[in-house]
């Protein structure tokens, strides 16, 4: 066991770091902000966090200054942003990571160039990025919860629908946005200094690319999809060597085959067939029809949706995004 | 409610009191179309209004224009004798004003029940992420504050046995009737209603009458729109009819719909008013 788990650490800590960045493009998509803007966070906070510690600055006091400062910038940048309609919103922020690792490029000394930022010194064990991952999905599930939770599915729903009861939906949006850039920012602080180094192409393009399929992979509905998509996009490369050097071109092919056939992600296949399997379960077991009563009994407690994978008492028809 | 459902026919409205809902002048362009045009009406409060006209005569376009959802391209709209023109469509809706939507918006990934506390959601909880984060017992009593608006809403339209139903699966009557009960949970005092019977059969139909009845009597102001005209004429205090973005007809309902232009509007073009 220890030895499976030395031999895979880079991977293990890779994908507890990934976490936080794929939350932060599904709290995003799933509010219906098509926003790649965090991934351009995640470099600010790689870049910042490694030039405050490499100039003595403790590991945690600077970390969490990048976050703070990124969700601050973000919200500021995210009033004129969010009037933009979804692609337009995308190419606007995808730009914006391009413009961002152009500047890393050529920060000189500050930056490090094309090499980016070497010998950043390392603050952070496996401990610290399972305790910091954790803490991301509590924040970001707790934001799939009651009238929060109800508010930001809504506004996927229909926009009309949910300013016509009295949601703020531009504040709604440019808070929404602020949480994804200080995720972004966060994960981008964990990845320099665990590994010690980041350049300007590690929060370039391939980055964007890993993270989408990672956030739309698993499925955007809840935080559990991001978590299952991060696990499958870290681990499918070792389980499929000879992906290696096509990985992005599959990832590309995957992301597309997800987004027509199964727009809902293995979450939402994980559901479908949640649904057609349980009630058989429940009459197969009738007294773990206790366990199985997800929907609550009549006048208990709704579900928490988002917080599992809930079962519906009667086999719905696939639901569409 | 003795008599509950019983029409009161000649209710004054309170003397000098501020119209609910005053449109002035109202204009709207869409692509070169003028779906509204020189719309002028006023809705005194804790009265059932019908909107009626044939298709695309700016039924829909008006009441988008009074929650918001549509600038008006001139003209202005007054709500409790405020000028909204001004206002986003959530701070209209936090001054009492709740809608429904002709074509039906329902969350498919929340239940009936949930889709009905959103309707609430804002009045009882306000908005705000770190209490989320950080009040998990004050969202917990709000919760059940919205639960207990939303179940007597659903009570009232009869959904409670469906209330954990994902909303696609039912019926499209059923689902209208969802539509209402979140409107009904925002316990909004202008309600605008855009076809909630499309889809239903006579008794349900019925039904809605009679609900929106006992509302109009419970002081809800109300605005109607119909293709019904038997209910609308069963039901409204008054009736408003548009026709290609012109305001034709005003009145008492029984008269309103005998007015040659409103027959003609109805019939001459061959458009028959039954949905
Ligand atoms: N988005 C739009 N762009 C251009 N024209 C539009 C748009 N929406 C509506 N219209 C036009 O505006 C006019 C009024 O439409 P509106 O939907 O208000 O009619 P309506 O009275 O609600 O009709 P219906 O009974 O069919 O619901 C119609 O001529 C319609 O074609
Ligand atoms: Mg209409």
């Amino acid at each position: 066991m220890s030895s499976w788990y030395f031999s895979h650490l880079t991977l293990i800590q890779g994908m507890l770091i990934s976490i936080p960045l794929a939350l932060s493009v599904q709290i995003a998509l799933r509010s219906g902000v098509f926003s790649f803007a965090s991934i351009g966070f995640y470099g600010v906070g790689a870049y910042g966090t490694g030039i405050l510690t490499m100039r003595g600055w403790p590991v945690l006091p600077a970390m969490l200054l990048m976050i703070v400062a990124s969700g601050v910038v973000a919200y500021l940048m995210s009033a004129p942003l969010i009037r933009l309609r979804g692609l337009y919103l995308g190419m606007v922020t995808f730009a914006f990571d391009l413009i961002l690792t152009v500047v890393a490029t050529n920060g000189g000394e500050l930056t490090g160039g094309a090499l980016g930022l070497l010998g950043v010194p390392l603050g952070m064990g496996t401990g610290g990025l399972l305790a910091a991952a954790l803490v991301a999905i509590v924040l970001v599930s707790q934001l799939e919860r009651r009238s929060v939770g109800r508010a930001l599915v809504g506004i996927k729903a229909s926009e009309e629908l949910v300013m016509s009861v009295g949601v703020d939906l531009k504040s709604r949006k440019r808070t929404v946005f602020a949480i994804s850039a200080a995720l972004g920012a966060l994960s981008g602080s964990l990845y320099v200094s665990t590994f010690s180094t980041v350049s300007p192409t590690s929060a370039g393009f391939t980055l964007i690319i890993t993270t989408l399929t990672m956030a739309v992979i698993g499925g955007t509905s809840s935080w559990i999809g991001a978590v299952i998509g991060t696990v499958i996009i870290t681990w499918l490369p070792t389980m499929a060597a000879t992906i290696g050097e096509y990985q992005h071109l599959v990832y590309g092919v995957v992301l597309v085959l997800v987004v027509m056939y199964a727009p809902e992600g293995v979450l939402g296949a994980l559901r479908w067939l949640w649904r057609r399997l349980a009630p058989k379960v429940r009459m197969a077991r009738p007294s773990g029809g206790a366990a199985l009563a997800a929907t609550g009994p009549p006048g208990g407690p709704p579900p928490d949706r988002g917080a599992e994978a809930e079962a519906e008492p009667v086999p719905a028809d696939r639901v569409k995004g | 409610m003795t008599h509950a459902t019983a029409r009161t026919p000649e209710k004054p409205a309170p003397a000098a009191a501020v119209p609910s809902l005053d449109v002035r002048d109202a204009a709207v362009n869409l692509g070169g179309v003028k779906a509204l045009d020189g719309v002028s009406l006023t809705v005194e409060s804790g009265r059932l209004y019908g909107l009626a006209g044939p298709n695309g005569s700016g039924k829909s376009t008006l009441l988008a224009a009074i929650s918001r959802l549509l600038d008006l391209t001139s003209g202005s709209i007054l709500v409790g004798g405020e000028d909204i023109m001004r206002r986003s469509p959530f701070q209209v809706a936090r001054m009492g004003l709740a809608r429904t939507f002709q074509t039906v918006r329902l969350m498919p990934q929340f239940s009936v029940l949930e889709n009905a506390m959103l309707g609430a959601d804002q009045s009882v909880y306000g908005s705000s992420f770190l209490r989320q984060w950080l009040m998990p017992w004050w969202t917990r009593s709000r919760e059940a504050r919205v639960r207990a608006r939303a179940e007597a809403a659903l009570e009232r339209l009869h959904l409670m046995d469906l209330r954990d139903q994902p909303p696609l699966s039912l019926s499209y009557g059923v689902q209208r009737k969802v539509e209402i009960a979140r409107a009904l949970t925002a316990e909004p005092r202008l309600l605008l209603l855009d076809e909630p019977t499309a889809g239903m059969n006579r008794t349900e139909r019925d039904e809605i009458g009679e609900l929106l009845l006992r509302l109009r009597n419970e002081g809800v102001t109300q605005v109607l729109v119909e293709h019904d005209l038997k209910m609308m004429v069963d039901i409204c205090d008054h009736l408003y009819v548009l026709d290609s973005g012109h305001l034709i007809a005003s009145g008492r309902p029984t008269e309103c719909i005998r007015e040659p232009k409103v027959v003609e509007a109805y019939l001459g073009r061959g458009r028959r008013a039954a949905a």
